[in-house]
């Protein structure tokens, strides 16, 4: 109660003063008039009244001081009063200003860019209604590790590499043993996406092709742009696929948006289907990285082209992606307990009779694997699908971090050679009386002052470095089109205060260890650089170097691969820059690199041909 | 908050610690009152033994104001002049009665160790 009547005289304080002073004074003139009168009905003349009342009174100024210091938030006020001294001081020195403002502004803007990817490739839901009901199913047993365990596992046989979690592949006859005991779902879906030669008639170009269940478009919520989207009538006969649905991009950049589109042949992998209807605007699948261009019924023939898939017969070829959406208020827990019973169900009776090869111990191993139910509002984003992008944000990462932290080496660098010219100014503060608190807080203003335009202009920074970012391989097949957001923007302001208090506060020590007397008798003598504050610059300009050398290698580390996305991953390449220096550590490492160098070749989904996939993992 | 004033030999006391904020409500419960009319009522009614200086007593009633248990309004005074005038509001009503049972538990507290002694 209390504190919200101080908030709202604290405001009226702030921005209707006048009004207080104007109170003030009526008041204060109103005691010396009636006080006056009261005298002169004593006797006084009216010039001595007057005179007695103002006595009496203590001082019409030294009054108002008193009322002002009680109403004013001193911290507030100082606050203001430190900005604006900053904002004098600092539109002086306009040199100073301009080199420090640019320089934040490249460090926060390069920080904005990357974070709009990230945000936009790792973070934003799916373009579709109430993403949050939906769940990836996933099968923590499978995929290389579990096959490494086991051994002589005659099965699974994976369509290609996976790293597990939320990327796990099924067979096909186990998803529609599974969607026949969906009741904890509204709907579960199934989907790969693989590259395949498309045809219009006249031009035939690869692209990325989604084979998808009929339920697909229904469990995600989508409604068609034109025509209709694919429905279980389309994914009735296994090995038959008679329409396609357009991705809107597609439809947009080879038919230019034509709205006679529908019933036109489209062949993919010599197979001739109806184009039926065009996907919403923004939906780009169900994948972060690959987009697909149209999307397939799932059923499509399995020779028609492809080496491995689509298999719908082999149970122990792993090649579909498996979503769900829950029931209206439905748990993913109680909805994987659900599931579970009905996975093992099928586990025990169906599949471990067909296990052939194996001891008992491993029988039982794969009768109790467990199905887990992780959170689908992104669609696929984990494993290898993602990797491309995930290593290279990584990196994006890595090198706008150090930038930042260069930045904010060289400004702290620049405000400290300032503040060694002003340690004059500085010790005369506190010889004044300056508290501590007074200097530090003067500082942490200042480089406020330089960090606010230099946040507004790290926007501009940040689309020019997003234009750059967006060309590096893995991310421009993520995020072809990435944007600067809102989001990106209020970032930006934080990262910029942050960057303000780091960089405010790294000069600080020094400051405070100015001694009033010493500097105050050398003011005349400029530059008294104490040692512990030329020890400090040192330390600085020795980790600028550092960083810039850093930042150097994995600049010459990254555009040597740049050429061609075939070679080990720039993630690989990097954590070899990175540790060549501990060779006992690159040495025990060398093995695992070897083995990524090789397999990053399939690695990248557009250079996925089943020909090429990576032994090791089969 | 306020300055308390010094005490001087002409049988005037400083007015004690805490307790200018009960004084001034309390002046102000019977009618809306100006700045100085609640001067003289205070030296008026403890007969000339409390003596508030307007250096105080502005800071007080600035500080009640503040705090929502002092309300204020402008009024012509019988000379034509603006004159403001402080009334007591709930807030400031409902923290009266709270002081004011407080300062007798205080007094009573005292008086027992007095006459215990």
């Amino acid at each position: 109660m209390t504190l919200l009547y101080r908030i709202r005289a604290l405001v009226r304080w702030l921005f209707r003063r006048d009004e207080i002073e104007r109170a003030l004074d009526t008041d204060l003139a109103d005691y010396i008039e009636r006080s006056a009168a009261e005298k002169m009905r004593a006797g006084m003349t009216e010039a001595e009244a007057r005179r007695a009342a103002r006595i009496e009174l203590g001082g019409v100024e030294q009054t108002k001081d008193s009322v002002r210091a009680t109403l004013s938030w001193p911290a507030i006020e100082n606050t203001v009063a430190d900005l604006g001294y900053a904002l004098r001081t600092l539109s002086r020195q306009k040199t100073f200003t301009t080199v420090a403002v640019l320089t934040l502004a490249v460090g926060i803007g390069v920080n904005v860019a990357i974070f709009s990817l990230t945000e936009q490739i790792l973070l934003r839901p799916l373009p579709v209604p109430e993403p949050d009901r939906l769940v990836n199913l996933t099968d923590p047993e499978t995929g290389p590790k579990s096959t490494g365990r086991m051994g002589t596992f005659p099965f699974p046989r994976f369509f290609s590499s996976d790293s597990g979690g939320n990327d796990t592949l099924f067979s096909y006859p186990m998803f529609r043993d599974l969607e026949r005991g969906q009741e904890p779902f509204v709907g579960l879906a199934a989907h790969v996406f693989h590259e395949a030669s498309i045809s219009t008639g006249e031009i035939t170009r690869s692209a990325i092709v989604a084979f998808v269940s009929g339920s697909y478009f229904s469990v995600l919520g989508v409604q068609p742009t034109l025509g209709r989207l694919l429905s279980p009538e389309d994914d009735r006969v296994d090995g038959q696929a008679q329409s396609v649905v357009l991705g809107h991009t597609y439809w947009q950049t080879e038919f230019g948006g034509d709205p006679d589109v529908l019933g036109q042949t489209l062949t993919v992998e010599k197979v001739p289907l109806t184009i039926v209807g065009v996907a919403p605007e923004g939906f780009h699948g169900t994948s972060v990285s690959a987009r697909p261009s149209v999307f397939v019924p799932i059923t499509f023939p399995s020779n028609a082209g492809f080496l491995d898939i689509p298999n719908h017969d082999g149970r122990d070829f792993y090649w579909v992606h498996l979503f769900a959406r829950l029931q209206p208020g439905g748990s993913r827990e109680g909805a994987a307990a659900a599931m579970n019973t009905l996975y093992r169900a099928i586990l025990n009776d169906v599949e471990a009779p067909l296990l052939v090869g194996v001891d008992e111990q491993q029988r039982d191993a794969f009768r109790l694997r467990p199905l887990a139910l992780e959170p689908g509002a992104r669609g696929r984003t984990g494993g290898r699908i993602l990797d491309p992008a995930r290593n290279s944000l990584e990196l994006l990462f890595a090198v706008s971090a150090v930038v930042l932290l260069l930045v904010c080496a060289n400004v702290a660098g620049l405000i400290l050679l300032r503040a060694t010219t002003r340690s004059g100014e500085i010790a005369l503060r506190a010889s004044l009386g300056a508290t501590r608190m007074r200097i530090v807080s003067l500082q942490l203003a200042e480089s406020l002052v330089l960090a606010l335009p230099a946040a507004i202009l790290s926007l501009p920074v940040a689309w020019v470095a997003l234009r750059g970012a967006s060309r590096v391989p893995g991310i421009a097949a993520a995020a072809p089109d990435v944007s600067l957001s809102t989001a990106a923007a209020l970032v930006a302001i934080g990262v910029a205060v942050v960057t303000a208090l780091v960089v405010g506060l790294l000069p600080v020590r020094g400051m405070l260890r100015i001694k009033p007397g010493n500097a105050l008798q050398a003011f005349g003598a400029r530059h008294t650089t104490t040692k512990s504050v030329a020890r400090f610059r040192t330390a600085l300009a020795t980790a600028q170097v550092a960083l810039s050398m850093a930042l150097t290698s994995i600049r010459s580390s990254c555009s040597r691969p740049a050429a061609g996305m075939d070679g080990p991953s720039t993630q690989t390449r990097v954590s070899c820059v990175a540790s060549k220096k501990r060779s006992r550590r690159f040495r025990a490492c060398l093995p695992w690199l070897r083995r990524q160098a090789r397999c990053s070749r399939s690695e990248d989904f557009s250079a996925t041909r089943p020909s090429r996939v990576c032994q090791e993992k089969r | 908050m306020a300055r308390l004033p010094k005490g001087s030999d002409d049988g005037k006391l400083n007015i004690p610690q805490g307790t200018l904020e009960l004084l001034i409500l309390t002046i102000v419960r019977r009618e809306p009152l100006h700045g100085y009319g609640i001067a003289q009522r205070l030296k008026a009614l403890t007969r000339g033994t409390f003596e508030i200086n307007p250096g105080s007593l502005f800071p007080a009633l600035y500080a009640l104001e503040r705090d929502g248990k002092l309300r204020c309004e402008e009024r012509l005074s019988d000379n034509n002049r603006q004159a403001r005038y402080y009334t007591l509001t709930s807030v400031g009503r409902t923290q009266l009665e709270r002081e004011e049972q407080r300062w007798e538990r205080v007094t009573a507290a005292i008086a027992s160790v007095l006459q215990g002694a």
